[in-house]
């Protein structure tokens, strides 16, 4: 899957037809610009652990949404665990707005996708913020990706669980 | 729910009459009336009242509960007389703040908890900084978990739509965001906290239900 396609998906969905965009559509949309960053990320993550392209797709399987969520807000936070905190002397800014990226965009994905009353309802701006926040976390990541505060934080996402606080 | 779509909506509207600053009766000052004017879209419609239901309110004697539905029947009407897509009147703002307020004095209490207030306090310190962009005119919030289970705070600017057509807000998310948990942690709130915009026409629609 090529992450950039998921985020033209978005981007098209928000100015698909005539009129203002509908609820099913801005809520695809958010959907597929979190989907798009998420493979973004896993893509990179894979492309550390094996050169192998059966592998990597196995690894692939094995981040989760939870994980990436906790060592994403760990990031934004300072909150690293012990044993790669030190490994980070600073959160370069463009890292630091992919993983915001990332917990803004899960948790509106999870609500695009599951919360159904109309309270849960996504608006025009909410859903167009989202997908530029989306954009501008792509660019933000071709900057940072080779960055080794990147690289620790693909593993944390990885392995944030297993290696504890 | 109809009761709580009543408090969902009648909070959201008092967010923008910002009653605690004048429930003591002082007057507003011109500033204040006028933007309460110019803005009566998120707070003058009769949807800021949909759902009310006086029989729930348990702790209320009877002579209260008759106010009550007098000033919401007051408020609702004038209300219903003004136009969707214009301003209200002065005489319009005027007799509808003071039953909004009227309301607000009974029901206020089922509204705010110590918390929420210190949520609110926090986005008006940060409307109230020099730097804030003046197109941005209100707020909105919620206190909840998010779907990780984490206690969160969502907190919705409410931008000018003039302003989203220019695509200002955008911009600003990462400012206000940062001086948003910036002031949320000075008020002792430690919730993640999900920053996002919309715009009047978007606020008022939420009041009203989003159409599917």
């Amino acid at each position: 899957m090529n992450p950039l396609l998921l985020l033209e998906q978005a981007e098209r969905l928000m100015g698909a037809g005539p009129g203002r965009p509908r609820q099913a559509d801005l809520r695809r949309a958010v959907s597929a610009a979190y989907y798009a960053l998420f493979h973004l990320l896993i893509r990179d993550g894979t492309r550390r652990v094996t050169a192998d392209d059966g592998l990597r797709s196995s690894v692939a399987r094995v981040y989760s949404h939870g994980e990436m969520r906790a060592a994403s807000v760990a990031l934004v936070q300072n909150t690293l665990p012990r044993a790669i905190r030190s490994l980070v002397s600073s959160v370069p800014d463009d890292l630091h707005s992919v993983a915001q990226a990332l917990i803004d965009l899960q948790e509106d994905r999870h609500r695009a996708d599951y919360d159904l009353r109309p309270a849960g309802g996504f608006t025009r701006e909410m859903a167009r913020v989202r997908i530029r926040q989306t954009r501008d976390a792509f660019v933000a990541w071709e900057r940072v990706r080779t960055d080794p505060a990147a690289e620790v934080y693909l593993i944390a996402m990885l392995l944030h669980q297993k290696l504890g606080r | 729910m109809p009761v709580a779509e009543f408090l969902n909506n009648f909070r959201s509207a008092s967010l923008f009459l910002a009653p605690w600053e004048s429930a003591n009766g002082a007057p507003p000052s011109p500033e204040q009336l006028a933007d309460v004017r110019k803005y009566s879209a998120l707070w003058l419609t009769p949807d800021a009242v949909k759902g009310f239901d006086t029989s729930v309110f348990y702790s209320l004697t009877p002579e209260q509960k008759r106010d009550l539905d007098a000033d919401i029947a007051g408020f609702r009407t004038i209300a219903e007389q003004v136009p969707a897509d214009q301003p209200a009147t002065e005489e319009q703002v005027i007799a509808a703040r003071k039953q909004f307020l009227a309301i607000y004095r009974v029901v206020g209490r089922y509204l705010f908890d110590d918390e929420s207030l210190r949520v609110v306090k926090a986005a008006k310190d940060v409307m109230a900084a020099d730097w804030f962009p003046k197109f941005v005119v209100g707020f909105d919030y919620r206190l909840g978990d998010d779907w990780s289970g984490d206690p969160a705070v969502w907190v919705w600017m409410i931008g000018t739509d003039e302003a989203a057509e220019r695509d200002q807000l955008y911009e600003w998310l990462d400012p206000l965001r940062q001086a948003i948990i910036e002031r949320l942690d000075a008020e002792g709130i430690g919730r993640l906290v999900y920053l996002n915009f919309r715009t009047v026409s978007e606020q008022r629609e939420q009041l009203e239900g989003v159409e599917e």
